[in-house]
Order: structure tokens, then sequence, then C-alpha cells
């Protein structure tokens, strides 16, 4: 499924006094297969793009039921595009259900979103929700289903299916949140801020675990992040929000090549990329692609050179 | 004088609890800027709780600028020790800054002439003077924490204790809340302990700690710390970016690093490849 | 949500915005006192008279302050037709059984509404000009002398400010909470009563423990700060009266002075 979004803008609290632009005149292509990242500061809109991604942001014009004409003589403004591979979220008709089944949406802190008295109920609440009327799953397959998705995010389904998810350690508590988004297997997983509040080691451990679900088990992953060195490190493809607009879609390779500019956004940039920095400003040019690894091989490669 | 001492604490959140603190001994001197560090559930934050009294030794003894934390003197130790926590949310009364701010004085009934001159030193402590009259809601993580920051101020502390302060920020949030905490250390000589699992953070301490399992590990200046990446890594650590790519390029035959600074490890890779 | 315009505080500077929240409360009391006081229509004029003026100061659009009725005018009209109704007169227009019509209960029911009106005016005018900080701080001040009675005021006031600097933060928990679910398939708007109550045990509980979570910090926190109950604790922001406040309770008593006057001298007019 390929994400298309061509002047997409929203508006919170629209006609108020209170109203706030988030978006605006966003458009964005994110290919399938791809690991995307979108960067950017806290209320630059990239939240509220993601949340279109399934719906629960609506695009205005699927909401109404006609749609308004505009006046003669005043310019017709672009015409929103925001499809999600077959589904166009500009329709009201379109069957936003179906969409959150193929869609699927980790928030930030998602074990605060745990409720049921076994991590296998909780697990299986959207496999139930989601489930076609009159096709009920069976015990059965709700269990295999529960188990595979425990078993890829890491957690033993014997140990922890019968448990109370309040009674699990911080990190399983996350990776069976992770597990409850996961379990309908969406075709895209979106995650905002899969690792904040973590530890380093955590912070790593849930970072392989996106690499393992983009492998095996959902075909597009889009992670929002603060953290530079996580996309560098992570991702195929990243977006630089900025104040509702989308300031640089860029694989990290040539994004991170731009560090002045970034710099300037007020946004950091990955350690490698402030390394790299330094030493073109000592005559040294490391051609690499912001990756920890890439960085210390073509650094000890100009050294071999050099010797 | 000795900010923070503990003396052979023992802790435990109950008998069937698995963690444990037993015989630790820990101190901070008066003007140091010692950082914490260790994985969730080391023991980090309880260690924070104890040194101001909001959690009780079952055995030894905790005590701040000589006085013990116990009893009557909980009340003597908690304006000594201030204490800033993780969640930004949840850490202010009231719901206009200069409220909140006031809080804490207004508990030690500090003179009202008095509180208001407090307000304006610690909201200029944290870079906040314009928002005196501002909403909390409406300000920024790091905002919040800075207003959680001048609250603690306003009780003209001896040490404070930053509990995973930055650990829910966004990095600009983190970044102010570093700079806020260098000053008060520059200009105000106030003691600092900072709780964090940012590696990159501790770099700015004088000494640095390592938890585990609720006992102190490892000790040292960040750089020694630093340098002992095995042991960092079976303390469920993970080495500082920097501190891993210098020894990588040692491994692969370079001489560089052990200064943890961007600038001067380019310098040397600079000198090793020219 | 993030404001403090949640309620209903309307954030402009006026002379009512001024004034001290606790002669703002008290004039609200003394107001209904003497709507009630008033038995005839001089007096009602009288109370009208001034609380249009205070909406003219408020600097308080007067379509929002008549918004305000239109919460409880279904309220309004239903009471209204059932004085109409069995209010019994001397000049009667219509009977059927019990139920008649009469200029009496007429102009009873029209005194009646007047009445209801005026009283949901004003104490949404209340309201809308001062913070709700502002209010609870007024009513601790007014609650003082109840300590002499061991009544926790303190405690009350700090249980009130707390409860309204976390209400929007809960609501925006309760959004994000609402979002992570219907993006796990949750449906909160179809299905019957039973379904729909089904519904909400995975909003309810998240947010539940989260509050209980968050209570507890803040707890901490407190303690942390030294809080140990208003035992020797000072206070920094003091109200003070001003000149605004003596014109507010020279008209206010001037208003009940009137409506007394008029109803002693003037009975029986309705």
């Amino acid at each position: 499924m390929r994400i298309v979004a061509e002047h997409l803008s929203y508006t919170y609290n629209e006609g108020s006094p209170f109203a706030v632009r988030a978006l605006d005149d966003v458009s964005l292509t994110i290919e399938e297969g791809e690991f995307y990242g979108i960067l950017g500061h806290t209320g630059s809109g990239k939240s509220t793009f993601v949340q279109h991604l399934n719906g629960l942001i609506r695009v205005p014009s699927s909401l109404k039921k006609r749609k308004k004409k505009p006046k003669k003589g005043q310019p017709v403004p672009p015409e929103t595009v925001l499809n999600v591979g077959e589904f166009d979220l500009t329709k009201r008709d379109t069957n936003f259900r179906a969409l959150r089944k193929k869609v699927g949406m980790v928030f930030q802190y998602p074990e605060y979103q745990l409720f049921a008295e076994t991590v296998k109920e909780d697990v299986a609440f959207g496999l139930k929700n989601f489930a076609e009327k009159g096709e009920k799953p069976s015990e059965e397959e709700i269990g295999r289903a529960v188990r595979d998705a425990l078993q890829i995010v890491g957690l033993d389904y014997g140990e922890v299916a019968e448990k109370s998810p309040f009674d699990l350690s911080g990190g399983q508590k996350r990776r069976a949140a992770i597990a409850g988004v996961i379990v309908t297997k969406p075709e895209i997983l979106v995650l905002d801020e899969p690792a904040a509040g973590l530890d380093p080691l955590g912070k790593r451990e849930i970072m392989e675990l996106l690499h393992t679900l983009h492998r095996e088990w959902c075909k597009t992953v889009v992670i929002v992040s603060h953290d530079m060195d996580e996309i560098s490190e992570n991702c195929t493809r990243c977006a630089v929000f900025a104040e509702g607009k989308v300031v640089y879609d860029l694989p990290p390779k040539e994004l991170f090549q731009k560090g002045e500019e970034l710099t300037a956004l007020g946004l950091d940039i990955p350690l490698t990329a402030k390394l790299v920095l330094a030493l073109k400003e000592r005559g040294i040019t490391v051609d690499c692609d912001f990756t920890t690894e890439d960085f210390i091989q073509k650094v000890l490669a100009l050294k071999g050179g050099g010797a | 004088m000795q900010a923070i001492a503990f003396e052979s604490v023992d802790f435990s959140y109950g008998e069937d609890s698995a963690f444990r603190i037993k015989n630790l001994n820990f101190t901070v001197e008066e003007g140091e800027f010692v950082a914490v560090l260790g994985h969730n559930g080391s023991g980090k934050s309880t260690l924070a709780r104890l040194a101001n009294g909001i959690l009780t030794p079952d055995g030894g003894k905790v005590s701040a600028f000589g006085i013990p934390a116990e009893g009557k003197n909980l009340y003597e130790v908690r304006k000594k020790v201030g204490v800033v926590f993780q969640n930004p949310d949840n850490q202010t009364v009231a719901s206009i800054v200069e409220d909140d701010v006031a809080f804490g004085a207004e508990n030690v009934g500090t003179p009202r002439e008095e509180i208001g001159k407090r307000i304006e030193f610690a909201l200029k402590a944290v870079g906040m003077e314009e928002y005196r009259h501002a909403t909390i809601a409406r300000l920024s993580g790091g905002q919040k924490q800075r207003i959680a920051i001048a609250g603690v101020l306003a009780l003209k502390p001896g040490v404070i204790i930053l509990d995973e302060s930055t650990a829910m920020l966004d990095p600009r949030g983190r970044r102010e809340i570093m700079e806020v905490v260098k000053r008060l250390k520059e200009e105000e000589g106030l003691t600092v302990v900072l709780i964090t699992h940012f590696m990159e953070e501790a770099l700015m301490a004088d000494r640095a700690v390592v938890m585990n399992r609720g006992e102190i590990v490892m000790q040292g200046t960040p750089q020694e710390i630093f340098s002992r990446s095995e042991d960092l890594i079976t303390y469920n650590l993970v080495l500082p970016r920097i501190r891993y790519i210098e020894q990588r390029l040692n491994e692969g035959g370079m001489s560089v690093g052990g200064t943890l600074d961007t600038q001067i490890l380019a310098e040397e890779i600079a000198r090793c490849v020219s | 949500m993030k404001d403090v315009a949640f309620g209903q505080y309307y954030p402009v500077e006026s002379f009512v915005h001024k004034l001290d929240p606790r002669l703002k409360l008290l004039f609200l009391i003394a107001y209904i006192v003497a709507i009630f006081v008033a038995t005839n229509f001089y007096g009602l004029a009288v109370c009208a008279f001034v609380l249009i003026l205070a909406v003219a100061f408020s600097r308080v659009p007067v379509l929002k302050v008549l918004r305000a009725i239109r919460g409880v005018l279904f309220l309004v009209l239903f009471t209204a037709v059932l004085n109409v109704l069995f209010h019994t007169g001397e000049t009667v227009y219509w009977q059927y059984g019990i139920l008649c019509i009469s200029k009496e209960g007429i102009l009873f029911s029209v005194f009646f509404v007047i009445r209801l009106v005026l009283l949901v005016v004003c104490s949404s005018l209340l309201t809308y000009t001062t913070t709700p900080v502002s209010l609870t701080d007024g009513i601790e001040s007014l609650l003082t002398p109840l300590k002499w009675i061991r009544f926790p005021v303190h405690e009350l006031a700090l249980i009130m400010s707390i409860a309204l600097r976390f209400i929007p933060i809960l609501s925006d928990e309760t959004g994000r909470i609402m979002n992570a679910q219907k993006a796990r398939g949750a449906d909160f708007e179809t299905g019957g009563l039973i379904k729909k109550i089904r519904a909400v045990v995975p909003i309810l509980i998240p947010l539940l423990l989260s509050a209980f979570r968050r209570a507890d910090e803040l707890g901490e926190a407190m303690d942390a700060r030294c809080y140990m109950g208003s035992k020797n604790r000072t206070k920094y922001k003091k109200l003070t009266f001003g000149w605004r406040d003596a014109i507010g309770f020279l008209l206010g008593a001037a208003m009940v002075t009137g409506v007394v006057l008029l109803r002693v001298y003037l009975t029986g007019v309705v």
C-alpha cells in the first residue's frame, strides 16, 4: 500500500479564536516497503499528519454530505488528495474500519492503553473488533493469532498470556501494547515515538523489534521520532516537518548532508553528521550514509589510504 | 560539608519485592555535580526518594548537610534537598506559573514579601521571568519542567536532584533543562544530582555513578566510566555513541579519543588520516 | 482544550473582571436574595436594571450572555406552562377540570420566568468574568470563618484548585486513549445502550489508572516541596478590596435596599 498525500491542510478549532493551523498544504508520498521516518519539533504537524493515515483525523471533505462549491470569481483551491493504498480518504463513503485494520497505529507510551484482565484478552481486542459481522473468529483462531503476535514482539505466550498486563515490567508492557496493534497484521505500521521513555538498552531492543516486524510482518513502517540517531541508523527515507509544512523529503544519506540547514531549523543532527561536518571544516571529506557502522568503515578506509 | 550522605542504608519495598538496597554508602559533596546512571529498575529513583525523606530506610542513616532525615527533621531535610521528577504534568499544583512556584515557599511559612522575591529569583534562574502570569497548561514540556525546577528553587535548597527530569522531553526541552542545570551549578553554586539514562547528559558531570540492582557498581569521572565499556554492558547500559565510535576506530588501528568531545575527536581523526 | 477557557471564562479586561471574586460571589448571593425578596414587578425591574448595568460593564457580548439561557430554556418554559395551568386567579379565560388559564396565572408565570432568567444570567456572568482559579480563591477566603469549627477550608480549596489544574490534562488524555482504542477498531458510535456502555471500558480503565498514577506522583511532588497541610502555611496571593469593589458593594447594597423598600411600600401589585 502506497501513501499519497497532496495539498493536505488541517486546522484545529477551525473558525474559533483558538484556531491553529497544524498542516499547511502538505504533499508527501510514502512508497510501499519503506522504513520511513518523520522528524520535526513538537507542534510541527507530524502527529497530525500520521493521524490522518488511518482516519483518526478526517479530511474535512470526507465528513460533509455535499461538497461546497467555490464562489464565483474566487480562485479554486488545489484539490486535496489522500490515498492509502486503494482507500480514498477524502471520500465520505470510504470504509474507515477496513482502513484501520490495514494501517496499525501505535501511539506514544502505548502501554497506557492496556485495559483488559489478561494480556491475551488485551491483544485480542483489536482482532475481535475488526472481525466482520457474522464471522466471529473462533477461540482457536484468536489463540493462534495472539500467540503469533506475542511471539514476534518477543514475549513468551505461555508465560504472559494469562497474566494481568499491569503485572508486566515496563518494557514488556510496551511490547504487549504493540502486539495488540499488530495482531491484525496491518500492512502499514505507524508508530509515534516508539522508544520514548525507555532506557538505552530498551530503546535498542524496540528498534530491533521494528526491523523484525518490517521484515516479516508489516510491509511499510512509519516512525515519528525526535531522535536523529534513531532516524539515521534505521530509516530508508525521511520527511522533516516544520510549522505544518514538509521542508525535506529525502533519504538520510542526502538529508544529513544538509547539517547546517537542519541546525538552522533548530533540529539536532546525528552524531555522525556532526563529525562529518567537523571533519569537513578540517578539509577531510567522509562520504558515508550517516550510519555509525558506515562512518567508522569510511574513516578507517581513509586512514588506510593515507598510510 | 556533605550535601547528601548515605551510611550503610538498607531498603526494600516490602517482603516480596525482588528489588533491595543493601548496605549502600553514597555521598555527594557540597558544590559537586554527580550523574547517576543505570537501567530502568536499577534503583536510581529510589536513591532520590531516600535522599529527601519521601522514603525511609529500613536500616542505616541518610542525612543532608549533617541533618539526619528522620522524625521532626524531615521537614528541614526536604527544604535542603529539592527533587524534580519525571513527568512535567504531574508535579505542578496550581494553574498559574507564579502560584505554583510559590507553593513550596508557602508551605514552609515564608513571609509574603519574601515569597514574591523568591518567585522572581527562581523564575530568573530558569529563564522564565516573562511567564510569571502564564497558564502552565499552555507551556511546552521543557518550560513546564523549568517551572518545576523554579518551584524547587523557591525553597532555597542546597542540593537539587533531577530524577529523570528530561526523560519525557523532546531534544529541545532536554537542551533547555541541561542549560538551566549548568547555569545553576556555575552561577548559583548549587549541588546537582542528575539521574538519567541519557548517557550524553552525564558527560557534563564531575563524577558519574552507575547503579545496578540497588548497588553502586561503578564510580569515577564520566571519561573513566565510559572507558570501561565491557562493564557498562554487563550492567545493561550502552556506550554513548561517541565513545563507541572512538573505541571502534581505536580497534581499527587509530589512536583517538577518551575526551568524548566531537570537535576534539574530529581533530584527532584529521591528525591520524593526514 | 489546553486553555483557561474551559468552563466559560471570557477573557477580556473589564470593570467586572477586575472585581474581587469574593465581592462577586457575595453579590451573586445578594442578588439571589433580592430576586426572591422582590414580590412585584418594580422590584424585579430594579434587579434587571442592575444586571443590565453589570453586563454592560463586563464587556461580555450580550449574545454570549443570552446563550447561557439557552441551556435552561426547556426548564424555564416547562415550569412556565405548569405555572399558567395550575395557578388559579379571579379573571379566568379558560378552564378544564383543575387546569385553568387566568390573568393572575399568566402574570405569575411571566414573573417566574423573569426571576429564573435573571438568576441564570447573573450566575453565568460570574463565571464569564472570573477565572476558575480566582473563584476558588474567593470561595476559600469566604469560607475562612468555618476554620473555627475545624472545617478543612484550606484542603477543600486545594482540592478544588488541583482538580481545575488536572481537568484539561485528563480531558486531553481521554482523547488520546479514545484514539488509541479507535485505532484498534473500537467503535463508540454504533450499537445499543449496553454495547455503548461496554465500549467505554477500554477508555475508562486506562483513564482511571492514569488518574491514580498522576495522583500518586503529585502527592510525592507535594511532599518533596514540604507540603504539610495548612499548619504554619503562608499565602502569597492576597485578595484586596479596591475602589471598584467599593462601587460594586454600594450598588449591591442599594439594590437590596431598593427591592426591600419596594416590597414594603408597593405590596399587592402582583
